[in-house]
């Protein structure tokens, strides 16, 4: 019941060894999809166990725990759902959170959608179909939180940069506004040209930039599908 | 009866072995995991925590936070008065359940036991 430190279990401890701290990463990436105090509980105790040991113990300790995704397996495996021996009333595993009773696995067509809306919502609806696939992706329970952060920070980090591109070319443009008088000769012709080309060039960048973010989308989102469905045979299998 | 019969079996009895260790003593998850699967009860710590979570929903087990002399605060696991009356019940049902299941199937036969594996 005191499940106020789970949270902790998820985060990186500087004292753990790094192959520690690489176990227990692939061991969340494996948990996903198992219910989630559950999992918590998982990382939890082998956390606990892991930290404070010297660098052969650790090793032992986990080449005795073995391949995070059998582990992973078992946990699915075990849960609500198969006929639990001598609990004919079991509740929920972890009690107070409402999303536990709602134990269903997702369906297939769900992260399918979701990769679709990635790769072409935002084509069809311009920025909302993209965030809607992203809202389903974050929701989903066939990727692991790693690939969710990915899949996002794609798009996030290139407009990152295609904004701060497009401001320098913008902003290249803008000095030589008000020294024009060294070009006595060129006349107004001149002067028109540095006043008005500055928008071409900066809405050059960024229509190329926005073009090229619905090619890397059909990237993400192909991504994603592929992700998802290795995913669903591995636990199929 | 596609599945291994043994794996059927544990799963049968994973929950009362759990509350019978607890019955010792309060464990850890860890402490636990090696005694279970060091019978061969559970195949992994990934068996354990789902049905540490089961009976600590139906109020079997509890759990409590205690830090250990040469490491980090540990999550015990102890026995509810439920639980120890679960145990009770468990027991008193299984030497006669185990003792019909032997008639019901025979015993082993050594000969037919050597000429199979």
């Amino acid at each position: 019941m005191t499940d106020a430190r789970l949270p902790d279990a998820r985060l990186p401890d500087a004292r753990l060894a790094d192959a520690a701290t690489a176990y227990l990463a692939r061991l969340d990436a494996a948990l996903t999809g198992v219910d989630e105090g559950t999992a918590a509980e998982i990382l939890a105790g082998v956390r606990e166990e892991l930290l404070g040991q010297d660098a052969a113990a650790t090793g032992a300790r986990i080449r005795e725990l073995g391949d995070p995704e059998f582990i992973a397996a078992e946990a699915r495996g075990a849960l609500p759902g198969e006929p639990a021996a001598s609990a004919p009333a079991a509740a929920p595993v972890s009690g107070p959170s409402p999303a536990a009773a709602d134990a269903r696995p997702e369906p297939a067509w769900f992260a399918v959608v979701a990769g679709l809306l990635v790769m072409l919502g935002g084509v069809v609806v311009p920025v909302l179909g993209g965030l809607a696939g992203y809202v389903m992706v974050w929701l989903s329970t066939a990727w692991t939180r790693g690939q969710k952060l990915i899949a996002t920070a794609v798009p996030v980090v290139y407009l990152a940069v295609l904004c701060a591109v497009a401001a320098l070319v913008m902003g290249g443009q803008h000095p030589p506004a008000t020294g024009a008088t060294g070009a006595a000769g060129a006349g107004s012709a001149e002067a028109g040209a540095a006043a008005n080309p500055l928008l071409p060039a900066g809405y050059d960048v960024l229509w190329s930039g926005v073009l090229l973010l619905a090619v890397l989308q059909l990237g993400v989102g192909a991504w994603l599908l592929a992700a998802a469905r290795r995913t669903r045979m591995r636990r199929a299998g | 009866m596609s599945e291994d019969v043994g794996a059927q079996l544990r799963k049968g009895v994973a929950e009362p072995c759990i509350l019978g260790l607890l019955e010792r003593e309060p464990m850890y998850g860890w402490q636990l995991s090696e005694q279970l699967v060091g019978h061969g009860m559970i195949a992994s710590i990934g068996t354990l925590y789902p049905i540490l979570g089961r009976l600590r929903a139906q109020g079997l087990v509890s759990s409590f936070d205690e830090a250990s002399p040469a490491g980090p605060v540990r999550k015990f696991y102890e026995l509810t008065d439920a639980g120890r009356s679960r145990l009770a019940a468990f027991r008193q049902q299984w030497a006669p359940f185990s003792a019909t299941v032997l008639q019901l199937v025979g015993p082993l036969d050594p000969r037919k036991d050597d000429s199979h594996d």
